[in-house]
């Protein structure tokens, strides 16, 4: 009898479910997902950056702490998001001279609109990207199938939503050793809009049939084990609800509902600025 | 009958020829037949027609019939014949497709809406089938396992699903020759068990004793049908010659020896081939110390590497504390268990990845301190996937674009690049698209781009990686040939065919866990069987024999490891002895 070798830790890449124990980890599947829509919904409710900056701070919390997410993966999630974000900022400190002048940056003016809206518009994006991160780490794609059929939708769906899951990571992992093979046959990346569209070019070509070749020996594999024979089929495992999805659900609402009935106490007067 | 084909015609929609041509054959319950022939003979496209792949999701016209369990394939879908034809791929990372091992194995089952409990009961039965137990792969990623483990959970994915008959499509094609070995052991237990197993390989060398049948298919047709023993004693030239079949070396020993030993059976495998010849090779007085072939001589450093361990972002540490020299001129060879870390040194080796502790030189410079572009210059690599480096939209220029970024003269770029396109025989393909180019062809351009430099080092990552056994050795052939004309060159090659490191490699580096563990000539280190075991490798057929025949008594040299190395020294022996007489 064979044996296998223990477990190994992690690749590393950013998009992927981390196996380990947790509170978040023992939570419902379906929990976890709406409780990710629930934080994008009030990102939008809420209007003042001190709420955004302290939802950004409950989510990290959640993730590292709650989600046992190790501090290595979060900051390399983190690292994609964040650089994103600033780049809304930037655009938004760069275009929107809006209400008044608050400081200057080189030749810059920088106004307290541009700020303000940057800000919010960055600090949306870490929030709902991180949730979204949080959701990925810390659930089992398979227990999210379970749960999506078991709320009505066709497996083939749920089942697509899997296979982004599953196979992000493996997707990853090809755009590296591609980027890797290019440097090898002297590829630089160039700066610049030109130099990005040619570095894009370049890379997606390769990607695209690697995608296609996995995609399609995919397909026949799993059309070979009966996959779509029938239009439902039996899952080993059962959904429940978790005691703590519903708390944390409970939470949320409570906390969407005051964001859209009280509004938020540090909504800017026009043409002040306030963080 | 399990399986009736009658006069099958299959054409691809864009092909005039036929890719099958009028095939008919039938397979009794409980066969074990073999499927052989060279690459695009149309043997895979037999198979996919049996799974039911074509004609549902291949487009193509198709005459004939092909029947089994009774149904005619056309009328039902692939998935709707799963129950009656499992199939396993050549490549088991493009097979499983779900996350945990369990489910991968209950996915199915599953589909076929079969109850909970009767799914978790042929999980654990297609576990012990492949031999896995299910408490060592209870919450394991279907990736973190060997590739051997990986196709054995596809074997048992498909036989939990119970059908009759097994598909198999160069199911070791990717493995290292241990995993390899453990597949092919499963697939027996499969067939003692009673499942009617087809298989197509090139690596016929632990098939054909097990094998009832082997259909040897060759231009779409079927040319050959019988017993491998017969078909192999009888017919080896068609098959080799004609058919591109690569003949096992125990095969191809009993046949160089047929005019001094009468077969009985003919010898099929070592322990056949030791039992009939040990009594006489026993007899042969005159031992004789076979000089060991001459090997390149070890020239100038050119790579050191120091204490080098790597730790990936993740945490899994890929190289623990690695020492190792590559000289000039020296054809290299890194071989041992997939995930040992063979490509991690490959990729330190040229700068892509950088050591966690420890110091890699190349060329005499710190690597850490040296010049990306000097380095690639000097320094060729060539990815499994060739597509992953190609960047230009026609041959010529792929070739060329390497030469432009170093900045050479216009004379130098065309007349390098056109001896390097006629050196692979890609000229007439000069202004194709890459992509349009055949698996092979990828190859041998991926290949070319870097030669083209005239590089002082050469990495081959796999070079055979996803290739039939029989097209990828012959580029490794065509490709090693030129490297040894580039005389200087050093050539450093991961594979597992420890007959092309034989014929063509100087020294042999085993790794295993992130370590090396063997160093030394391929015929040194071929006795050692602790290290082969550790390195999940296995010596050549011919090394076996010899080894064998040195347990039994026989005074044959332990470095002899290929059929041509044998016969020189039983013919000189035999001489000998004939001169003492």
């Amino acid at each position: 009898m064979a044996t296998i070798a223990p477990a190994r830790r992690t690749s590393g890449n950013v998009i992927q479910y981390v196996r380990t124990t947790s509170a978040l980890h023992r939570m419902d599947a379906m929990s976890k997902l709406i409780a990710a829509f629930g934080v994008s919904l009030l990102v939008v409710l809420i209007n003042g950056n001190v709420e955004l900056l302290a939802l950004f701070l409950v989510v990290s919390l959640g993730a590292l702490v709650l989600g046992n997410v190790p501090p290595l993966q979060f900051l390399r999630g983190a690292r994609v998001f964040m650089i994103f974000g600033s780049g809304l900022l930037i655009f938004q400190l760069l275009f929107n001279h809006s209400g008044q002048p608050v400081g200057q940056l080189g030749p810059l003016g920088i106004y307290s609109g541009g700020l303000e809206f940057g800000i919010k518009k960055m600090l949306s994006i870490w929030v709902v990207a991180l949730s979204s991160f949080t959701f990925i780490w810390t659930t089992n794609p398979r227990s999210l199938i379970v749960g999506l059929v078991r709320f009505g939708i066709p497996y083939r769906f749920a089942w697509a939503l899997f296979l982004v899951m599953r196979f992000g990571p493996v997707f990853e992992d090809e755009l590296r050793i591609i980027k890797d093979a290019q440097r090898v046959r002297g590829f630089k990346r160039r700066g610049g809009v030109s130099g990005k569209i040619e570095q894009y070019k370049r890379y997606t070509i390769p990607m695209l049939v690697s995608m296609v070749r996995k995609a399609t020996n995919i397909a026949v594999a799993m059309d070979g084990r009966a996959f779509g024979a029938y239009p439902d089929r039996s899952f080993v495992d059962e959904f429940h609800w978790s005691r703590s999805g519903l708390v944390l659900l409970g939470l949320l609402l409570v906390a969407i509902l005051v964001a859209a009935v009280f509004g938020s106490p540090f909504v800017p007067k026009q043409g002040e600025f306030r963080f | 009958m399990i399986i009736n084909i009658d006069k099958l015609v299959w054409r691809f929609d864009v092909s005039a020829e036929p890719a099958l041509n009028g095939v008919s054959f039938t397979v009794k319950r409980g066969e074990f037949v073999l499927i052989v022939g060279a690459s695009g003979s149309g043997k895979s496209t037999l198979a996919n027609c049996i799974k039911g792949i074509v004609p549902h999701l291949v487009g193509g016209f198709l005459e004939g019939s092909v029947e089994v369990d009774g149904t005619k394939t056309v009328e039902l879908p692939v998935s709707h014949l799963s129950s009656k034809v499992g199939m396993v791929f050549q490549d088991p990372e493009t097979q499983l497709c779900n996350l945990f091992i369990t489910d991968e194995i209950a996915f199915g089952p599953e589909n076929l809406k079969l109850p909970p409990d009767l799914v978790r009961t042929r999980v654990r039965e297609a576990l012990a089938l492949v031999g896995l137990r299910e408490e060592e792969i209870d919450q394991r990623f279907v990736y973190e396992v060997s590739g051997g483990q990986k196709q054995r959970i596809a074997i048992a994915s498909v036989l939990a699903m119970q059908p009759p008959i097994l598909l198999f499509d160069e199911p070791t094609a990717n493995l290292d020759p241990q995993g390899g070995a453990d597949v092919i052991a499963a697939i027996k237990r499969l067939h003692d068990g009673g499942h009617t197993v087809l298989v197509i390989e090139h690596r016929l060398d632990e098939l054909v004793e097990v094998a009832d049948r082997m259909i040897v298919v060759n231009q779409g047709r079927i040319v050959l049908d019988g017993p491998p023993r017969a078909l192999l004693q009888d017919s080896a030239e068609v098959l080799e010659r004609a058919c591109g079949v690569r003949i096992p070396q125990v095969a191809a020993l009993a046949l160089r020896l047929r005019d001094d030993f009468d077969w009985s059976p003919f010898p099929l495998t070592v322990g056949e081939l030791v039992e009939q010849t040990q009594p006489r090779l026993a007899t042969l007085s005159a031992p004789t110390d076979a000089a060991p072939p001459a090997h390149q001589q070890a020239g100038d450093e050119v790579a050191r590497l120091e204490a080098v361990s790597y730790v990936y972002p993740g945490g899994i540490q890929a190289l623990r504390g690695v020492s190792l020299v590559l000289h000039r001129g020296e054809t290299v060879a890194i071989a041992g268990t997939n995930g040992s870390g063979k490509t991690t040194l490959a990729r330190l080796l040229i700068g892509l990845l950088h050591p966690t502790r420890g110091r890699v030189t190349l060329l005499g410079k710190d690597l850490a301190a040296s010049d990306d572009q000097e380095i690639l210059r000097r320094v060729g690599y060539v990815f499994q996937y060739p597509e992953h480096q190609f960047v230009k939209n026609t041959v010529y220029a792929e070739v060329a674009y390497g030469l432009e970024v170093h900045q050479y003269d216009a004379a130098t770029i065309k007349g390098r690049t056109e001896a390097v396109l006629e050196l692979f025989g890609l000229s007439r393909y000069r202004d194709r698209h890459p992509l349009q180019l055949s698996g092979g062809e990828k190859r041998r351009l991926s290949v070319a781009t870097m030669l083209v430099l005239e590089p002082e080092v050469l990495i081959l990552d796999e070079p055979t990686f996803g290739q039939d056994a029989d097209s990828s050795r012959r580029m490794m052939e065509h490709l090693l040939g030129v490297v040894r004309q580039r005389r200087g060159m050093t050539t450093v090659i991961i594979t597992h065919d420890m007959e092309l490191v034989v014929d063509y490699c100087d020294r042999l580096v085993v790794m295993a866990d992130g370590d090396v563990i063997g160093d030394a000539p391929p015929r040194e280190l071929f006795p050692q069987d602790d290290m082969l075991r550790r390195g999940s490798l296995i010596r050549p057929a011919v090394s076996e024999y010899v080894a064998r025949l040195r347990a039994s008594g026989v005074d044959v040299p332990a470095t002899i490891a290929r059929v041509d190395e044998f016969m020189s020294w039983y013919q000189a022996a035999r001489e000998r002895d004939a001169v003492v007489v």
